[in-house]
């Protein structure tokens, strides 16, 4: 790995064409962090389809550009409508808003824009030095860590997600049993085919997701009414002054830290990542009692470390082929459109890809820092297009948009079926997700497990003899004794995610002020029903 | 959505999904088991199934009994018929998709979408379904060449033919 390859993301992510397509995915971005009913799980699944007339390199960059682009779009929301529109976003509620209610939303706006920003470009400095490292290190794995890594990665976002572990647990496993219909392709043999000739290549990941997130968060609205929003305060200037910038500082270079580390993880990207940065900021603060009254650390680093995060967590997905959460997945599906399998080979074949991702890291997030500024009367606008409308788009492009793809109105009912899944899902409490995580996942598992045990003549001690196997199995086994301990989760928080919870559904009248969290160090993950009016399933 | 802490009894309905769960996993372990399961030395091509939902039934049966309460479940109540509505609308429109094309498909949904799910004005019910349909069909049959289904719209447009 040398300067010249990371040099050369920088020259495809300047080309005109990726340019368009970066400015065009952050803008997308951005629009559907805004609009009430969309997040970036069901957008990017929505254009999934069009990925295919795509050339890789912009395919990949535009995704990306929404991914990112969305938090910042729920950032917007968060401070000047008190709606964290993706889970992300749900710390800058706390401080964000507070600073709109009194006259500062341009400098909380702006200061998240400038965190961004710098995290994220700090996140692509630091792959630079990492991933020739990781690159190295995955082309030495077998398939026993292959499978205890991918099985690592789904118990990570089933302990770390929106729902209950148990249940996500429980949704993982059904994603990998959709996962095992088709030919099996060890064997040849077919299964769970029912005699259908259509199910013999496999539930498409496509008509899954898009039913998923796309028809299943149509269907969900369709019961809910949703309120109208209000725009809190004025938002003032939007350049941060000195003394703005002076306060933030600290909170950003740590927030790009962590979040750049945070984001490594399986599991592990935006939401997570600012969590822990609003925790680290209020322990660390000459006047923690600021905290929740508008102080503007707890915007700054937070809206930092979920950018580094979700900028650093593309490192094990292009070079393990491990997405470390829905979002990812869906750039997983992407690249399989595109004949590119993620993993251990992608750094050194496919540099180009790599390395303009990243590239369009920075470039994207510039333009964010441009775009957001000034646009964001603009934008808050957004947030009054009625929901019926949007969803009679959704329904038309998720249709025709999955037809589009194997030409196959088997695919359109199955996407149907899903729709109604995740419908059903969201009204029991189960995320859907993990399902597609699991979906992605899922051949990579099957096919390790089964490779391991035939190496091992049928012995699942090969699991634990290998030292980088038995690392990643003491992981999952840390995780789960920490999750065990730390879920008992303070009453003040539940009571305030149930607020906020609340006040999305139009159940209660937003109060002037609500208390944030005394400790946030071991709430790594908001309630299940946080993001779900948004559809946004994203860690 | 209240975090009470009396436990729920066991026959709360809303401890039906977690027997569906179960259910679920215990028809695809019968299935696994009709497909070579191998051995554990030579693992075929029911095996990871059969283990798969093993777990997933044995989660679903631990869920059954630990959950206190229905705090994750939203009840059914008379506004969930709308629901219907909007998969049987949707599901019309794929049999129409294949039958009239892709246009008077469009057409047809947008506006009983809009004008009695959503409750739009009639001005904005005619304006979203043509401008919707013009767009989608410029974009994805013009323009990206979908092989759609016969469109006979399209079809008199282009070719002067029905």
């Amino acid at each position: 790995m040398d300067l010249g390859d990371a040099l050369g993301g920088f020259a495809v992510a300047l080309q005109p064409l990726n340019l368009l397509f970066v400015f065009l995915g952050v803008l997308i971005g951005m629009v559907v962090g805004v609009l009430p009913g969309l997040g970036p799980a069901p957008t990017i699944a929505l254009m999934l389809p069009l990925t295919y007339v795509m050339p890789t390199e912009g395919a990949i960059v535009m995704l990306a550009g929404i991914y990112y682009g969305a938090y910042y779009g729920g950032t917007i929301t968060s401070v000047l409508l008190r709606l964290p529109g993706e889970a992300a976003s749900v710390v800058t509620v706390y401080d964000g808003h507070q600073m709109a209610l009194k006259g500062r939303a341009g400098p909380a706006l702006g200061i998240s824009a400038i965190g961004s920003f710098i995290g994220g470009t700090v996140a692509v400095i630091g792959l630079f030095f990492l991933s020739p490292v990781i690159a190295d290190f995955a082309i030495k794995l077998g398939p026993p860590e292959f499978a205890m890594l991918a099985l690592g990665g789904l118990f990570m976002v089933s302990m770390l997600g929106q729902a209950k572990p148990l249940k996500n647990l429980i949704v993982a496993g059904i994603g990998l049993l959709v996962a095992t219909v088709g030919i099996d392709s060890i064997t040849g043999v077919s299964r769970f085919t029912f005699g259908s000739t259509e199910l013999l290549r496999g539930i498409d990941f496509i008509a899954v997701t898009m039913g998923l997130f796309g028809l299943g968060d149509v269907l969900y609205d369709l019961e809910h009414s949703v309120r109208s929003a209000r725009v809190s305060g004025k938002i003032g200037r939007v350049l941060p002054t000195k003394q703005d910038l002076r306060d933030s500082a600290g909170p950003i270079a740590r927030g790009s830290v962590l979040g750049f580390f945070l984001g490594l993880l399986p599991g592990g990207g935006g939401v997570v990542s600012s969590l822990a940065s609003y925790a680290v900021e209020k322990r660390v603060a000459k006047d923690p009692s600021q905290f929740g009254k508008g102080a503007i650390q707890g915007v700054a680093g937070p809206e930092t470390a979920n950018n580094a995060g979700s900028t650093s967590s593309f490192l094990p997905l292009l070079s393990l082929g491990i997405p470390s959460n829905v979002v990812l997945a869906l750039i997983y599906g992407a690249l399989l459109i595109q004949g590119i399998t993620p993993g251990p080979g992608l750094v050194t074949e496919h540099p180009e890809v790599f390395w303009g991702v990243l590239a369009s890291m920075v470039v994207g997030n510039a333009m964010l820092l441009v775009l957001s500024l000034p646009l964001v009367r603009v934008f808050v606008n957004l947030v009054r297009v009625r929901i019926g409308i949007l969803a009679t788009i959704i329904v038309l492009v998720t249709m025709i948009g999955v037809y589009s793809v194997g030409n196959s109105i088997a695919d359109m009912w199955t996407m149907l079926i899903f729709g109604v899944v995740g419908y059903v899902m969201r009204k029991t409490g189960f995320d859907p997700g993990p399902l597609a995580l699991a979906l992605v996942l899922g051949p990579l598992l099957e096919s390790s497990v089964r490779q391991s045990l035939l190496m091992s003549g049928g012995s699942i001690g090969i699991f634990v003899e290998r030292p980088v196997a038995l690392v990643f199995v003491l992981g999952i086994v840390a995780l789960i004794v920490f999750q065990v301990i730390s879920r008992r989760r303070s009453a003040v928080e539940r009571r305030f995610y149930d607020d906020v919870h609340a006040q999305m559904h139009g159940e209660i009248e937003p109060d002037p002020v609500i208390d944030a969290p005394e400790d946030l160090s071991d709430a790594v993950s908001p309630p299940s029903t946080m993001t779900q009016s948004r559809g946004e399933k994203e860690q | 959505m209240s975090t009470e802490t009396s436990r729920a009894p066991l026959l709360a309905p809303f401890r039906i999904s977690s027997l569906v769960v179960a259910g679920f996993a215990a028809t695809t372990a019968v299935l696994s088991m009709q497909l070579p399961v191998g051995t554990i030395q030579q693992p075929g091509a029911g095996m990871w199934p059969l283990i798969v939902s093993v777990g997933v039934g044995i989660a679903a049966l631990v869920l059954l009994f630990t959950e206190r309460d229905a705090s994750d479940y939203e009840p059914l109540t008379k506004r969930s018929l709308v629901v219907i509505v909007g998969f049987l609308l949707m599901a019309g429109f794929i049999v129409m998709f294949a039958n009239i094309g892709f246009t008077l498909a469009s057409l047809i949904f947008s506006v009983v979408w809009l004008r009695f799910l959503a409750k739009e004005r009639w001005g904005v019910v005619i304006g979203g379904a043509v401008g919707f349909t013009v767009v989608f069909v410029v974009v994805f049959v013009i323009v990206l060449k979908v092989p759609v289904p016969h469109d006979p719209v399209v079809s008199l447009i282009t070719t002067g033919r029905l």
